[in-house]
């Protein structure tokens, strides 16, 4: 058994802040090794010290049986290491091909004709074909995806490192991305294959290694382990499941009368009580997206009437729903919740600025402070550092902050639309908790969804919707769960 | 190309837009097109074209590079000074060179080692280097307005070539297409577009960001410090003010040129033609007998037009998209 990569004994601080406890990690040749955890489990963190991006506080990294020394990204890909990010790295303004050229060894005088073809000799042996004179920009996120790997590949690489590869693709494009990687090592490169999605484990992986706080907390065969033994090692202890506690004051909080914005938005009515969650189902676009905005005032109705608390309001921007108590967790972090390069405190104190100043300009900063830090352990977040930059956060602790934002608000109606995409099992967890909590204490929820399952296990009512209309109300119980995928699936003419 | 089609189509508006600027006032303006106007204006264009074609190198890289303007004016004083201390053409050459070089060089370590935003880093130098500018003024040259009249350079900037144009003009032509060569045509070029694309990505790809960074401010310093010794060349004495302003013009022709502010892009040509754009514009108020500062709005007022349309005319459109995997 050769192993291309053997880390040993590596630590890293984030601001005096340990993130990684002495993690062992052995690559075998020509294998795809997953790397499971939660968010925050230092997973990103662990390859991308690997790919050199990261120093290393203490450690050994030995590639080919070689110690190798400090690691900077130029040095790593000498050595064939490459690691694809899970942000899009590419130029969006230059060629496919002009990307994958840039890391490559190159005259100083360049044939373009030349260049061109190269890159599509890349492609090829990689296994696909992208049009390699097209902008970056007009590709898919699959298409950037086989770019990058082109990309990474093109240079005798030895390792390819892969952070949550499948996050934006479809099915069909996730199987294209598999069938590569197995390509790819059966060309002898090792593929670290970072994700927190079981399933792809199962299909793809040969080794998987789990990280649970900082500690590689067990290195398995993959055909020797089950999904429920990998889950046990990432939370460290079995699942337990949320109670959901069902509305009993029958006040009203919200009401929708005939609201619409076309296309999307087709006359829905709807009553929301306090203390109440409601879930509102579909499938991906059918519209729930969409409602979300109207309530809040980003979108206008186009027709309808809403009252808050029995009164009409017409919401011109989303400072006057917020005025009446209302917040919207929105489903994109990085479009439209977060500020990346921002602390995390100022992210969270951002939309509650209003109620922090005095004489309506000047900030009070311990108030400010008192209030971050409150929301930050009442959620959890880690690491608890207000003033890190957004950014590095994981993926589930940005959601945290993006629900710890509209906390802080205080709002009497919380819409989260799919709060808990790309979401690892034990934050979701959390979250399901936090949401039955906040509903005991008398918040009135919306939860917008497209997994069925999370709505019909935490809301007290269902509605479900299908091409913008309330086509369907269930009652929050699991076992509805066949019925309210038939009612949201249903073809148009049925 | 390196854009792709997304400023091609702009580059070819833009060229429309000029044509109708430039023929417009040759009818109507009388003395427009009268060889010492036009002389006047192509001198006048090589100038700024020059700290352009070096802004726009800058910017392909991601950066921005506001000190020029006093590069302009420094390189302007230091030939001055040097050519009345009694020093030769080559001297004054190799002396101007070397302090945009040094300039540039300040400016890509500020970005590069010291991790300071361009826009900052640039901005201070700008300060810095006007103060030398008059320093040199008062303490060295004792407030004389200086002229450099008679000397290799007044024939470079004014001077009639066979061509019936000035050598400055040539010279813009030669280093632009220089320029537009590395950009287009070497590693280097791909390099620079990639850092300014991208930088994670292009350190990730093994370049060498910060060397490529560096070296696009030293050529622009470079540039900027040719350009301020022409337009010495050719002026009656050298003052310490000469280049204040001309960094945003620069900085506007790239913009409107084509080329994203977010870095990654630029178009030698596109900046070239927002050059000649603001160059015919200010001849054309000049002669019509707009008073400096009426010329000065009229001017910004332009300016701001071509950034709004330029704005709103969509730079990426392009047909329809086309299926670039052909899956197995």
């Amino acid at each position: 058994m050769s192993y291309v990569i053997e880390m040993q004994g590596i630590c890293k601080d984030f601001s005096d802040v340990r993130v990684l406890f002495s993690v062992n990690l052995q690559v075998e040749t020509g294998t795809v090794h997953a790397l499971v955890g939660e968010n925050g489990a230092g997973k990103s963190t662990l390859c991308k010290i690997l790919a050199g991006f990261f120093p290393r506080e203490v450690g050994e990294i030995v590639v080919n049986g070689q110690k190798v020394g400090k690691l900077d990204p130029r040095r790593a890909v000498g050595l064939g290491i490459s690691m694809i990010y899970q942000e899009p790295n590419l130029a969006p303004l230059m060629t496919v091909a002009e990307n994958i050229m840039v890391g490559q060894k190159l005259d100083f005088v360049i044939n373009r004709n030349q260049l061109f073809r190269r890159a599509e000799e890349i492609l090829a042996t990689a296994g696909f074909d992208v049009n390699v004179r097209l902008p970056v920009s007009h590709l898919t996120a699959h298409e950037k995806q086989l770019v990058e790997i082109a990309k990474a590949i093109s240079s005798d690489t030895q390792v390819l490192i892969m952070d949550e590869a499948t996050a934006a693709l479809s099915i069909p494009e996730k199987e294209h991305l598999f069938a590569v990687i197995r390509k790819l090592t059966q060309q002898g490169i090792a593929v670290v294959y970072v994700t927190h999605i079981l399933p792809e484990v199962f299909e793809l992986a040969d080794w998987v290694t789990v990280l649970r706080n900082g500690k590689n907390v067990g290195t398995r065969k993959v055909s020797e382990v089950t999904p429920e033994e990998i889950i046990e090692l990432m939370v460290g202890h079995k699942m337990s499941r949320a109670t959901v506690e069902h509305c009993q004051e029958e006040s009203e909080v919200l009401r929708l009368e005939n609201v619409s914005n076309l296309p999307e938005v087709r006359g829905v009515s709807l009553s929301l009580c306090q203390g109440e969650i409601l879930g509102i189902g579909g499938l991906a676009g059918s519209g729930q997206r969409e409602l979300a905005r109207v309530i809040f005032g980003v979108d206008q109705m186009d027709s309808g009437e809403m009252y808050v608390s029995g009164e009409k309001v017409a919401f011109k921007s989303p400072s006057d729903a917020i005025k009446c108590g209302i917040a919207l967790v929105p489903r994109d972090r990085k479009e439209e919740g977060l500020i990346p390069q921002e602390s995390l405190g100022h992210n969270i104190a951002v939309p509650s600025l209003p109620t922090l100043t005095r004489h309506r300009a000047i900030l009070d900063r311990s108030e400010e402070k008192a209030m971050v830090q409150n929301q930050i352990s009442r959620l959890d977040i880690v690491p608890p550092i207000s003033s890190k930059v957004m950014e590095e956060f994981s993926g589930g602790n940005q959601q945290k902050a993006m629900i710890a934002k509209w906390l802080a608000t205080k709002p009497k109606i919380l819409i989260l639309d799919e709060p808990t995409i790309g979401v690892d099992i034990r934050t979701r967890e959390y979250l399901y908790g936090t949401m039955s909590e906040l509903a005991k204490e008398g918040m009135s929820l919306i939860l917008m969804s497209s997994d069925l399952k999370e709505i019909l296990r935490l809301s007290n009512r269902v509605l479900l919707m299908r091409k913008g209309r309330f086509v369907g109300e269930l009652p929050g119980d699991t076992a509805m769960e066949d019925e309210a995928l038939r009612i949201v699936s249903l073809d148009e003419r049925e | 190309m390196l854009r792709g089609r997304r400023t091609l189509s702009w580059q070819a508006w833009l060229a429309i837009v000029v044509a109708v600027v430039a023929l417009v006032p040759s009818v109507t303006i009388e003395g427009f097109t009268h060889p010492l106007t036009v002389f006047v204006f192509i001198k006048a264009f090589a100038l700024l074209g020059m700290l352009a074609v070096g802004q726009s190198l800058v910017m392909s890289a991601g950066g921005i590079d506001l000190s020029i303007g006093s590069t302009f004016g420094i390189s302007a004083m230091v030939l001055a000074m040097l050519h009345h201390l009694g020093y030769s053409f080559e001297v004054t050459l190799f002396a101007g060179l070397g302090v945009g070089i040094a300039i540039g060089l300040i400016n890509g370590l500020l970005v590069t080692k010291f991790r300071f935003m361009p826009f900052i880093a640039t901005f201070a130098m700008l300060a810095v280097i006007r103060a030398g500018a008059y320093l040199i003024h008062y303490v060295a040259l004792e407030e004389r307005m200086l002229s450099v009249r008679g000397t290799v350079w007044t024939y470079l900037a004014t001077g009639h070539t066979a061509l019936w144009v000035p050598p400055s003009f040539l010279i813009l032509i030669g280093l632009a297409v220089v320029v537009w060569w590395l950009l287009s045509r070497t590693r280097f070029g791909l390099w620079a577009f990639a850092t300014g694309g991208n930088l994670n990505a292009a350190r990730a790809a093994a370049v060498p960001v910060d060397r490529v960074r560096i070296i696009t401010y030293v050529i622009a310093g470079a540039l900027a410090a040719v350009s301020g010794m022409l337009n010495a060349g050719a002026l009656e004495g050298v003052r310490p003010y000469f280049g204040a302003g001309m960094e945003l013009m620069s900085l506007a022709a790239v913009i409107i040129g084509g080329a994203s502010l977010a870095g990654g892009s630029a178009s030698i040509v596109g900046t070239l033609l927002a050059v000649l754009l603001f160059t015919l514009a200010d001849r054309g108020l000049a002669i019509i007998g707009l008073a400096p500062h009426s010329k000065a709005i009229a001017l910004g007022l332009i300016v701001l037009s071509a950034l709004i349309v330029a704005r709103l005319v969509p730079k990426g459109a392009i047909g329809e998209k086309r299926v670039l995997i052909r899956k197995e």
